[in-house]
């Protein structure tokens, strides 16, 4: 499996955030299918020139959001697909994004309906399967 | 030392000797040229040519001297300074091994190469010397031991020059301290006349000197982390060190206070003399020879004013006055004395006796041999040995002599040669038959030494006056020798038979004139020649009196008067008054050894009061650098007894803490103490803005468990 | 055994009467990658340095491994790497002699490590030291204090004047270090970058005070800055507790605030902006703000044409 992740220093965004980011997308776009084993925290570590602390930080709330799964003496592998976030950390994590999103799409000077209609076409581009009604709630 | 140890310290060594080698072979190079350079000399007939014996050596130790300080000196610091940039001597001090390891292996490296960059060149030289056509004297292997000596103490230098690298100072002056100590280690060099004696000394001068750097190599500046050995041996450094600078600064003192008590009187110092007149008559001499105005010299003037014993002023006749010449009666009152002549010269292994005074080129050089006790020749042409000599048995037999001198060498004259110079050795006098003062002499000529005396003489030897040069025949009944024991002086006519002895008290001091027959006066009748005799007891400003007495030559007492002491001089006086000041009861337990009765009454006055302040001193000093009581007392006692110089060594042996304002009460506190002296209050810690970030617990990390 | 392989306490430095180092309490977890991070001359040095025994401490002592600085036994030399500033070599050794030379001093060296190091940053053992480069000479310097695999490592700014490559094996080499749990580095730079990927402690010196002792993601949690907006000019600063900075506009002010509370909150709230929205702000900056000069900075500069 290749894993891709970038390490970007200087970012207002810590490490250990950019590990979790970076594993979760990989899971979720299917660039890493349930059942692959991931590196070693101290191959990552070693490979991204990182603190291996942060590495296993980043593995073991990866583990608890159960992305991944840790097997006693064998290694870490992506875990079945199934809903990984409480619903507490659903709605932190996007409330995060919201306050990115509406950060720097605030000074465009776009009305909030023009807005509205974008998100509508992208979430049905990016999501086709997901119930509309979802995202009424 | 263990196997761990013994690597480090190897591989310390080696280091060092890597990187300092280009030095000492620089030094060894250097020392070289200057050796050859020291050792020749040119004259307009023969440039280059090699020094005389006398002088070859002599130039050869002087030049291992000073090049053996340059050297060490050279090593010392280069050995330091350039790796006592803060990163380096951090990588170097940073090694598993104890700083005495690292220590020793730089200081053995360093004297490894100190004693090979100035030793070979001293051997090679040696060698040249040795090699037979090479130089037109004599070689002992013994001629080695001054320079071997003169590097020994140059070690000294070498620890010094590490200290002086090493230590960290407030003021440069006390940085440079040590080097005086290690100045001082070239005293024993001058201290004794054996070699063994000398190297007997030097351990007490390099042992404290190599503590104290080794000291200074373990805490640079933090004196608790030294051991006590260490800390002894700095301070007897430093103490060392400021002993001689005051020593200098107390000599020029001394000059410029007999300087300001000159200048109150119209005449420089008086100097007194006792004489006898033509007639006779006993007179006392004083002579102005420097007339003072307004501190400076001006016409030197030779003024003398007669009085005689009772006080009475006497007309002075220039040519009627007779002043007395002092006869030699210690071994040690002039140098150099050949009797018992130092290792340190050439002389006490073969003395160059005859040397042509114009700087011609003689065919022959002509060398008493110590070791042999004959005399050797040799030809300056082929510069090796043409003749041995020995003097003749007895006065009868005038022949070619086979047998020794006799006894040790106390003089030889040295540019005479002339028939009648007496060659003084320590049970006889020889008197060469020749004229040989040209260096040169006829190969058939029957060139004999005959003894002075039919039987050795029972007493040994110290001085040997001739009453005037003289070359004329062997029965001159006006010609005498004055021939000095350590108890007596022997009056010799020059056919050898004793006249009279005058009987001389130990530590005395002896002066003599003779008025011949020409002047007998009427009142004692005849034309024999009179005797006189002056006895001082030798000891500095003491109230003895000396003597006078008149002598017949046939030991007859003619007359004989108690003379009044001379007055002691004034620089005398200043040194003690001085002295006394500066380290009290030192100067006083000294004067009491040496001085007796009157300069006690000079040191009466101040001692104790400076001994007061220089303990009070060296407490307030040592409160300042923030010291407990216990070692304030012991400064202040320390102060007490040794005065100015202890105080110097703690102002320049510690680096004193700074200190600030204390936040409590305001007054100035050290830096070094936790609690405020005066106050009792402890230092703050930083003020906090609330902006700290401090996290104290659950750091403790398990990140291998986690993977 | 002790949980802390460097502890101080109270330790202070003056040279004459400055102080450089103000009586600082730190403790360096065992198995800890240590930042050490400060302005220049702020005391790092001096403080490695008396933690390592090679300056005397003016007050108060330093504990490593256990045993008082003052007094380190060679034995405990052996255990701590020290990797001094400047990177200092014996120039006229070449490299292989320079790791036989310092292999003499130490019982257990490894030429694995010793080579291993030599071998990453490019080194022809051959060379002489004095012909390296300063990435090349810093490798040297890093492989002999490597090879005794020491269990504490300090490293004074060892990432000064080398270029990125040989930074990134500068990085490498210390967590190949850390591949034992006990094993413990402390180390102090400028390179904020280096620090965040490899540090999981800090602490921050300020002129001569330690200003901050914790996890690198403590601290990048407590640093924050927030923007407050208001319709006309901003009022002045608030007096806030752990105000670090604050920058003003025409109708913004945006505060950099450490330590940020329910108080804080208050405060800020009332003084009545319109809105109040936290701001990303990234290690470097955080350091910047933490260390420079306090208090407001505005960039209101009288423009020369206004002032004629």
């Amino acid at each position: 499996m290749s894993l891709e992740i970038q390490i970007a220093t200087g970012s207002s965004t810590p490490i250990y955030w950019q590990i979790v980011d970076q594993i979760g997308k990989a899971v979720e776009s299917g660039a890493a299918q349930p059942g692959d084993q991931l590196p070693s925290v101290r191959a990552l570590a070693e490979r991204l020139v990182v603190n291996p602390n942060t590495v296993a930080r980043a593995y073991n709330d990866l583990v608890r959001d159960g992305v991944l799964e840790s097997q006693r003496g064998k290694g870490v592998f992506v875990a079945e697909r199934r809903q990984v976030f409480s619903d507490a950390e659903r709605r932190r994590r996007l409330e995060q994004a919201g306050d990115v999103f509406l950060h720097d799409v605030r000074m465009l000077g776009f009305t909030t309906a023009e807005i509205i209609d974008y998100l509508e076409r992208r979430l049905s581009e990016a999501m086709p399967e997901t119930p509309r009604e979802v995202t009424h709630e | 030392m263990n196997a761990g140890n013994f690597r480090a310290f190897c591989a310390m060594f080696w280091k060092e000797c890597r990187e300092n080698a280009k030095w000492a072979a620089l030094a060894a190079v250097g020392l070289l040229l200057a050796l050859v350079v020291g050792a020749a000399k040119s004259n307009q007939v023969l440039p280059y040519q090699v020094k005389p014996y006398d002088e070859f050596w002599n130039a050869v130790y002087t030049v291992i001297g000073f090049g053996s300080v340059l050297t060490a000196l050279l090593l010392g610091m280069l050995q330091i300074l350039p790796e006592r940039r803060r990163d380096q001597w951090a990588f170097l001090m940073h090694r598993p091994a104890s700083r005495a390891v690292l220590f020793w292996g730089k200081a053995c490296a360093g004297l490894a190469l100190y004693l090979l960059a100035v030793g070979c060149p001293l051997v090679a030289v040696s060698i040249w010397a040795a090699v037979p056509g090479n130089m037109a004297a004599p070689f002992d292997p013994r001629l080695m031991l001054p320079g071997v000596a003169t590097i020994l103490c140059g070690v000294n230098i070498y620890f010094a020059a590490l200290i002086v690298a090493l230590r960290p100072a407030r003021w440069h002056g006390s940085r440079i301290l040590p080097l005086l100590a290690g100045a001082l280690g070239y005293f024993p060099l001058g201290l004794t006349n054996e070699f063994w004696w000398t190297m007997a000394v030097l351990p007490f001068t390099v042992v404290p000197l190599a503590l104290a750097a080794w000291a200074s190599f373990v805490a640079e500046s933090a004196e608790a982390r030294r051991s006590y050995a260490g800390r002894a041996g700095l301070a007897l450094t430093m103490f060392a060190g400021c002993s001689v600078v005051l020593f200098a600064v107390f000599a020029i003192a001394v000059g410029f206070y007999s300087d300001v008590q000159r200048q109150g009187s119209y005449y420089s110092e008086a100097t007194q003399d006792y004489g006898v007149l033509t007639s006779g008559r006993f007179v006392r001499a004083t002579s102005f020879p420097v007339r003072i105005v307004g501190g400076r010299y001006v016409t030197p003037q030779q003024i003398s004013e007669l009085h005689d014993l009772s006080g009475r002023f006497v007309p002075y006749y220039p040519d009627a006055l007779k002043t007395p010449t002092s006869l030699m009666l210690t071994g040690t009152q002039y140098a150099p004395n050949a009797w018992n002549v130092s290792y340190m010269q050439p002389q006490r292994y073969a003395q160059e006796i005859v040397q042509p005074l114009r700087a011609s080129s003689p065919r022959f050089r002509w060398f008493y041999i110590a070791p042999r006790r004959r005399i050797v020749l040799y030809s300056t042409k082929t510069r090796r040995v043409v003749r041995e000599i020995g003097p003749v048995d007895s006065q009868s037999s005038d022949t070619l002599g086979t047998a020794q001198f006799l006894g040790s060498p106390v003089s030889l004259p040295v540019s005479s040669g002339l028939t009648n110079t007496p060659y003084v050795f320590s049970r006889q006098i020889y008197r060469l038959n020749t004229d040989i003062s040209s260096g040169d002499f006829d190969p058939r000529a029957r060139l004999a030494w005959i003894p002075l005396f039919h039987k050795p003489l029972p007493e040994a030897i110290v001085s040997v006056t001739p009453s005037r040069s003289f070359d004329g025949p062997a029965d001159d009944t006006q010609y005498v020798y004055y021939v000095c024991t350590a108890h007596a002086v022997h009056v010799v006519a020059p056919k050898g038979q004793v006249l009279f002895s005058v009987p001389v008290p130990d530590g005395n001091k002896v002066s003599v004139v003779d008025l011949p027959g020409a002047h007998g006066d009427a009142v004692h009748g005849g034309n024999d020649t009179r005797y006189f005799f002056w006895i001082f007891p030798n000891r500095i400003a003491t109230g003895l009196q000396g003597t006078v007495t008149e002598y017949s030559p046939h030991g007859k007492v003619m007359q004989r008067e108690i003379l009044p002491s001379l007055p002691p001089s004034i620089t005398i006086a200043a040194s003690s008054k001085l002295s006394a000041s500066v380290a009290p009861m030192i100067s006083m337990f000294l004067a009491a050894l040496f001085l007796q009765s009157a300069p006690l009454a000079l040191l009466k006055a101040g001692p104790l009061g400076f001994s007061a302040i220089w303990a009070s001193l060296s407490w307030l000093v040592l409160k300042r650098g923030g010291f407990q009581g216990r070692t304030r007392i012991a400064g202040a006692l320390a102060g007490l007894f040794l005065g100015l110089p202890f105080l110097l060594t703690i102002l320049s042996l510690y680096r004193w803490p700074s200190r600030i304002d204390c936040p409590q009460c305001g007054k100035k506190r050290v830096v070094i103490q936790d609690r405020c002296d005066h106050c009792g209050a402890a230092f703050s810690a930083p003020a906090r803005d609330g902006t700290e970030i401090y996290e104290t617990s659950g750091l403790v990390m398990t990140h291998t468990e986690a993977a | 055994m002790n949980d802390f392989v460097i502890e101080t306490h109270g330790l202070t430095k003056y040279y004459g009467t400055r102080e450089v180092v103000s009586p600082l309490d730190l403790a360096v977890p065992r198995g800890s990658i240590f930042g050490f991070l400060g302005r220049n001359g702020a005391g790092k040095s001096t403080t490695i340095r008396m933690m390592l025994g090679l300056v005397e401490p003016t007050r108060g002592s330093a504990t490593v491994l256990g045993q008082d600085s003052r007094s380190l036994t060679p034995e405990l030399r052996a255990r701590v790497g020290y990797l001094a500033e400047g990177h200092h070599v014996y120039g006229w050794m070449t490299v292989k002699e320079c790791g036989e030379w310092q292999s003499r001093f130490y019982q257990n060296w490894n030429w694995g490590v010793y080579n291993g190091v030599v071998d990453h940053f490019g080194l022809n053992p051959k060379t002489k030291a004095k012909g390296l480069s300063r990435g090349e000479r810093a490798g040297l310097c890093l492989a002999l204090t490597l090879a005794p695999e020491p269990e504490l490592l300090i490293l004074d700014d060892p990432a000064l004047g080398l270029d990125p490559v040989a930074r990134r094996s500068l990085l490498q080499s210390m967590l190949y270090v850390t591949r034992r749990a006990d094993r413990t580095i402390l180390f102090s730079s400028h390179l904020l970058s280096d620090v965040e990927r490899v540090a999981d402690h800090i602490a921050i010196l300020d002129r001569s005070v330690l200003r901050a002792n914790c996890s690198l993601e403590t601290f990048q949690d407590r640093v924050r800055q927030v923007s407050l907006k208001f319709p006309g000019t901003p009022p002045p600063p608030p007096a806030i507790p752990g105000l670090l900075h604050s920058f003003r506009t025409e109708n913004e002010m945006v505060l950099t605030i450490a330590n940020m509370s329910p108080d804080t909150d208050r405060i800020l709230k009332s003084l009545n902006p319109k809105s109040i929205d936290p701001m990303p702000l990234g290690l470097e900056d955080a350091f910047i703000s933490y260390l420079g000069d306090r208090g407001e900075q505005s960039f209101f500069i009288p423009d020369a044409e206004d002032v004629a």
